[in-house]
């Protein structure tokens, strides 16, 4: 028997839906205003063509802000990670002064890089391991080793490691190779109000995966962009979560929104009134009881949620939670910095994904997911692993956030975790479809109105 | 004159909560130093003096199963001591160690 198809309203695009029915005006969840880009084609080129990610290289990459990492994984002084860019590499480290400064990864002596790992910490200078030059934390010469053995014009254009512009938002770590960038309050536009609620300065990193992708780092962004695909690539999720009710905002700066509510039965189910499976597991993992909500519909299961996830916040002390409304706390409040990023903002967690590019191969980028999770004073507390959403993955019990967990460096799509792996799956192949003579162009939906937007936004830079 | 404890003995030398988590401290015993790093409840012990150049491993980064050498970047295999690439290729000394009543109790080996 086939499934009953839902009879929509006509969309009016400069409308468009809402996820919330009831917003008061001046409300972050209030609907951004229609941008209209048309319903051209996307040239395939973009995805596919060496010469374009040679452009954007010498464009995109090396003129704009990139997120480079988390203020939370160097808190003492000397503590730095590595940050790999296309052809680049940076060390961000913290100083004597407490300042994080950002270098290129590169001796000037004979250009090896200085660290290669992804953290660590240097007790008062970095030493280069080829031959032992010394250099401050910022970035000054130390010590060259030998230095009689240098010529004195040799040693007077010998230079302290090159600096890039680095800035921190909310506890994230950016750097920039532009001599002369924006400052970055201004770059992240609407963020730094958007996001202040959410205290993302206070979360730790709980899973941090990197995987290689075969497909571009633009075919790979995009399918983050939209949740029209909710329904047949993630079923699992549609369960508790809306897939046609949710919100696409417009900000300037190339930055985006996608709101996707969920704790709920869609009215795509096929009984929407019934408390499904995945309901009641989305209400135990955050610690409420089914038992204790009888005759509570479907459609209307976030009330449990919402009160499951209040006293839960109580339990941890999360106590900016009270200046969070319901949405915020239970929906995934989902935003795109431009260029590369991504993060699922779900309350007490935000899953950060980045999409660069591969050095050499335009078909090839490197995704890399960090989940973050605010810490918790409650030892029985055991944090969502959103990576496997719905799934009942859990951290370690008594999570504090005080040990951070290395980068896993994943073989296999299973390896991302449970829903990842879906996006995994899917999208090497429609990097091939892109590549095929038969393709045209993505012909977007309105739902897929981020893609042209974050799409627009690159043009400025590319056509600069 | 104290007893002289045995190589394979194990002697408490530090409190397990007071070591923090995911720095590697280093701690005199038997006339040699060790290095202690604590993942968790479990604390791994080694010989403090990085195969690479032999310096000190204290304020390393313990992260992942891994400990840093904070001079000039070597990784080790937490588990065994194996060096885990350039500059490194000899492993560190690893001791036998536990956590018993909250103190760290390491066997030197010396």
């Amino acid at each position: 028997m086939n499934k009953p198809v839902i009879i929509r309203p006509p969309v009016d695009y400069k409308v468009g839906v809402r996820s919330y029915t009831d917003v008061p005006p001046g409300s972050l969840a209030e609907k951004m205003p229609y941008i209209d880009y048309g319903t051209g084609l996307v040239d395939p080129k973009r995805y596919i063509d060496p010469a374009e990610a040679v452009r954007e290289w010498d464009k995109l990459w090396t003129r704009c802000w990139t997120l480079a990492g988390f203020a939370c994984d160097i808190p003492h002084a000397g503590d730095w990670f590595k940050y790999d860019l296309g052809r680049e590499s940076f060390v961000i480290v913290r100083g004597r002064d407490g300042e994080i400064r950002a270098f290129y990864n590169v001796c000037p002596h004979r250009g090896n890089q200085i660290v290669r790992t992804d953290f660590g910490t240097v007790e008062d200078c970095f030493r280069c391991a080829f031959h032992g030059w010394e250099f401050g934390t910022d970035g000054s010469l130390a010590a060259i080793k030998e230095p009689e053995t240098f010529r004195a014009e040799a040693r007077a254009q010998a230079t302290g490691l090159t600096p890039v512009h680095c800035s921190v938002w909310s506890g994230f770590v950016f750097v920039n190779m532009d001599p002369d960038p924006e400052p970055l309050e201004q770059f992240l536009g609407v963020l730094p109000q958007h996001l202040e609620g959410f205290h993302l300065e206070r979360m730790r990193v709980l899973e941090d995966i990197v995987y290689p992708y075969a497909a571009n780092w633009k075919t790979l962004q995009d399918a983050f962009l939209e949740f029209y695909h909710g329904d047949t690539v993630h079923p699992e999720l549609a369960a508790t979560m809306e897939t046609y009710f949710c919100q696409y905002d417009l900000y300037s700066k190339g930055i985006s929104r996608m709101i996707l509510p969920y704790g709920y039965a869609p009215d795509k189910l096929d009984d929407p009134d019934q408390v499904n499976d995945m309901l009641q597991m989305a209400l135990k993992q955050y610690g409420g009881d089914p038992d204790a909500w009888p005759g509570l519909s479907g459609r209307n299961y976030k009330r449990a949620i919402v009160d499951a996830k209040r006293k839960l916040s109580g339990r941890a002390g999360w106590e900016h939670f009270d200046d969070l409304s319901d949405d915020q706390i239970v929906d995934d409040w989902n935003y795109a910095i431009f260029p590369n990023v991504t993060l699922n903002i779900m309350g007490e967690s935000c899953l950060v994904q980045t999409f660069r590019p591969d050095p050499d191969d335009p078909q090839k980028s490197i995704w890399r997911s960090v989940m973050l999770n605010l810490p918790s004073k409650d030892p029985d507390f055991h944090p969502i692993v959103l990576s496997s959403m719905g799934q009942n993955v859990f951290g370690p019990e008594g999570w504090d956030g005080s040990e951070r967990p290395a980068i896993l460096y994943a073989q296999t799509p299973a390896e991302t975790g449970f829903i990842l792996a879906q996006d995994c799956e899917l999208i090497p192949p429609v990097q091939r479809g892109i590549n095929s003579r038969a393709f045209k162009g993505y012909n977007l939906g309105e739902q897929e109105i981020r893609i042209r937007h974050f799409l627009a936004e690159l043009d400025t830079y590319l056509d600069a | 004159m104290p007893e002289s404890p045995g190589p394979d003995e194990y002697r408490a030398i530090a409190k397990a909560d007071e070591l923090p988590a995911g720095r590697c401290v280093a701690i005199g015993q038997d006339g040699i130093e060790v290095a202690l790093c604590r993942v968790a409840k479990h604390v791994h012990a080694f010989e403090n003096r990085c195969s690479h150049m032999g310096l000190s491993l204290a304020g390393g980064r313990v992260m992942g199963g891994k400990l840093f050498c904070p001079h000039h970047g070597a990784a080790f295999d937490l588990a065994d001591g194996r060096a885990l690439g350039f500059p490194a290729s000899q492993p560190i000394r690893i001791m036998a160690s536990r956590v018993q009543d909250g103190f760290v109790e390491v066997a030197t080996g010396r």
